[in-house]
C-alpha cells in the first residue's frame, strides 16, 4: 500500500499534447477514480492513461450519475418499502437479501435518521462494503448523524483493504475528527493515497495540522522511497501557507537527497510559486541545505527560480538564498537568462556589472 | 437490403449515457477504437448494474414472509416493471448495437 499512485501502460494518442508530471498525476488519479466507478481494474481503462484528466472527471461523473438514474426508480421504491418494515427485518434484508450495491444505492433516498438507525444494526464489515459504492455527496446528512466511532471503525476497514479511492471520496465529507481516527495508526502510503485521491482538497490543511511531525516526516520518506516526490508535492501544493513552510522545514531535517527529489519534482511541476514562499520561514542552515542540491544548480531552474520570486516580490527571501548559495550554484545563477534582466537586478538591487550582486 | 451501420461508438457511448453527443465533446478526440473500448466498458458496468439489482429485488421478496410476498412483490414491480427489468436493456459486455 506504500507504492505511488499507480502508472498505467500509456497507449500514445497522437494528437495529445505534453503533459507534464503534475497533469499526468491528475490523470492516474481520475483513471483510478473512473476504474472504480466502472468496478473496473486499472489496466482495464490503461487506454484513457493520456487523457485530459478534466474530462476523465467529466465522464465518471457521466457514467455515476447515468448508473444511479437507469434503476432511481426501483431503488426509491426498495427505500420506501424499507421504511414500512421494523429497522431490525431492513437491516437483516440490507445484509442477506439486498446487498451492498443496492443498499448503497438506495441510502440517498432514506430519510437521514431512519438510515442511521439502519446502519447502526449493520456489522461494520458490510457497512465497509457499501461505503465502495455510496455517493458521499447523497448521504453527506446520514454521516453527519452517524456515530463517530462506527465511521471511524469502517474507515479503518476500507484502509486495511486498500480503498484510497472510496476513503479519498468521503475524506472532505465525513467529520474531521473521524477522518483523524481512521488515518490514526495509517501507514504513511496509506495516507498519501488517500489525501491525493481525496476529492476535495480543500480540507486537508485541517487534518495535516492535527498530525504529528512524525507522520509527515514518514510520508516524506516514503515518497523518497519510492520516488513518488510529485505525488507528495502535489499534496504540498494542495497546502495553506502555513502547513507548507512546515513540510519544507521538516525536508529540510533529512538527508539531502530527500530535498534533491523534492526539489526536481517541483521545477519537473514548476511548483515554485507554491514552494518559494515557505522558504522564507526555514533558518539560514537549513536553506543552505535545500538550495544546494543538484537539481537547484541548473540554469533553467534557477532562471524560473527567480522569475517567480521577482514576480512574487520575495526580495528578502531571495538574497538569503543567494547568500547560502555555493560557488556551484551562484556560477549556474549567471547563467540563468534572467539573471541579465535589467528590472530583475534593479529588484535585488544588483549593480550593472555584478552578476550575483557581490553575494 | 442490408442492415443499416451500426452508429459510431461516441454515439453509441451517448445514448448509453443518456446524453446528447455534444456533451461528450471532450471524447472527440479519441480514435473510434479507443471509444469502442470505452463504450464496452460502460455497457459491461450497466449489465453488471441491471443483474445485481434483479437479484437484490428478486431475493428481497423471497425474504418477505409468504402470506406479505404478493403485495411487496406488487409494491417492488408495479405494472410494467418486472424482475426482469424495465430499463433500457444493457446488451451484454462488447456487444455492438
Amino acid at each position: 500500500m506504500g507504492e505511488p499512485v499507480a502508472e498505467p501502460v500509456v497507449e500514445p494518442v497522437p494528437t495529445a499534447r505534453p503533459a507534464n508530471a503534475a497533469t499526468r498525476l491528475a490523470a492516474r488519479i481520475e483513471l483510478a477514480k473512473l476504474a472504480h466507478e466502472l468496478d473496473l481494474g486499472l489496466d482495464e481503462v490503461s487506454f484513457l492513461a493520456d487523457a485530459d484528466p478534466v474530462a476523465l472527471r467529466a465522464l465518471r461523473t457521466d457514467v455515476a450519475e447515468r448508473l444511479l438514474a437507469r434503476h432511481a426508480a426501483r431503488f426509491a421504491r426498495i427505500a420506501h418499502l424499507s421504511s414500512l418494515v421494523p429497522v431490525g427485518v431492513a437491516a437483516k434484508a440490507a445484509q442477506h437479501a439486498v446487498g451492498p450495491l443496492v443498499s448503497a444505492r438506495i441510502a440517498g433516498s432514506l430519510p437521514p435518521a431512519e438510515a442511521v438507525r439502519l446502519a447502526e444494526r449493520l456489522p461494520p464489515e458490510f457497512l465497509a462494503d457499501v461505503t465502495l459504492s455510496l455517493d458521499p455527496s447523497r448521504v453527506a446528512g446520514i454521516l453527519a448523524a452517524l456515530d463517530l466511532d462506527l465511521l471511524a471503525r469502517v474507515g479503518r476497514l476500507l484502509v486495511a483493504r486498500g480503498e484510497h479511492v472510496v476513503l479519498g471520496r468521503f475524506v472532505s465529507v465525513v467529520p474531521t475528527a473521524a477522518a483523524l481516527a481512521v488515518v490514526d495508526g495509517a501507514g504513511p502510503g496509506d495516507l498519501l493515497r488517500v489525501a491525493l485521491f481525496a476529492e476535495d482538497r480543500s480540507v486537508l490543511p485541517a487534518l495535516v495540522a492535527r498530525l504529528d511531525d512524525r507522520v509527515l516526516v514518514a510520508v516524506l520518506e516514503l515518497a523518497h522511497a519510492d520516488d513518488a516526490h510529485v505525488d507528495a508535492l502535489t499534496l504540498v501544493t494542495s497546502l495553506d501557507p502555513a502547513s507548507r513552510s512546515r513540510i519544507v522545514g521538516l525536508l529540510a531535517g533529512l538527508p539531502e537527497d530527500r530535498a534533491a527529489g523534492f526539489l526536481t519534482a517541483v521545477a519537473a511541476i514548476d511548483a515554485w510559486p507554491e514552494v518559494l514562499p515557505a522558504l522564507a520561514d526555514v533558518e539560514d542552515g537549513a536553506l543552505r541545505t535545500l538550495v544546494n542540491v543538484p537539481p537547484t544548480a541548473e540554469p533553467a531552474v534557477l532562471d524560473a527560480v527567480l522569475r517567480t520570486a521577482h514576480g512574487l516580490d520575495l526580495a528578502v527571501l531571495l538574497r538569503r538564498v543567494l547568500a547560502v548559495l555555493d560557488p556551484a550554484h551562484l556560477a549556474a545563477l549567471r547563467a540563468a537568462p534572467v539573471a541579465a534582466d535589467p528590472d530583475v537586478r534593479a529588484w535585488l538591487g544588483w549593480g550593472v556589472d555584478e552578476p550575483h550582486g557581490g553575494a | 437490403m442490408s442492415a443499416p451501420p451500426p452508429p459510431p461508438p461516441l454515439t453509441r457511448l451517448a445514448d448509453r449515457l443518456g446524453l446528447p453527443v455534444d456533451d461528450l465533446a471532450y471524447l472527440a478526440r479519441f480514435d473510434d477504437a479507443r471509444l469502442e473500448r470505452l463504450d464496452t466498458a460502460v455497457a459491461m458496468a450497466q449489465h453488471r448494474e441491471d443483474v445485481e439489482v434483479r437479484r437484490s429485488m428478486r431475493d428481497a421478496v423471497r425474504l418477505v414472509p409468504a402470506p406479505l410476498r404478493r403485495r411487496v412483490a406488487a409494491a417492488l414491480f408495479p405494472q410494467g416493471d418486472t424482475p426482469q427489468g424495465d430499463a433500457a436493456p444493457t446488451e451484454p459486455p462488447g456487444a455492438v448495437s
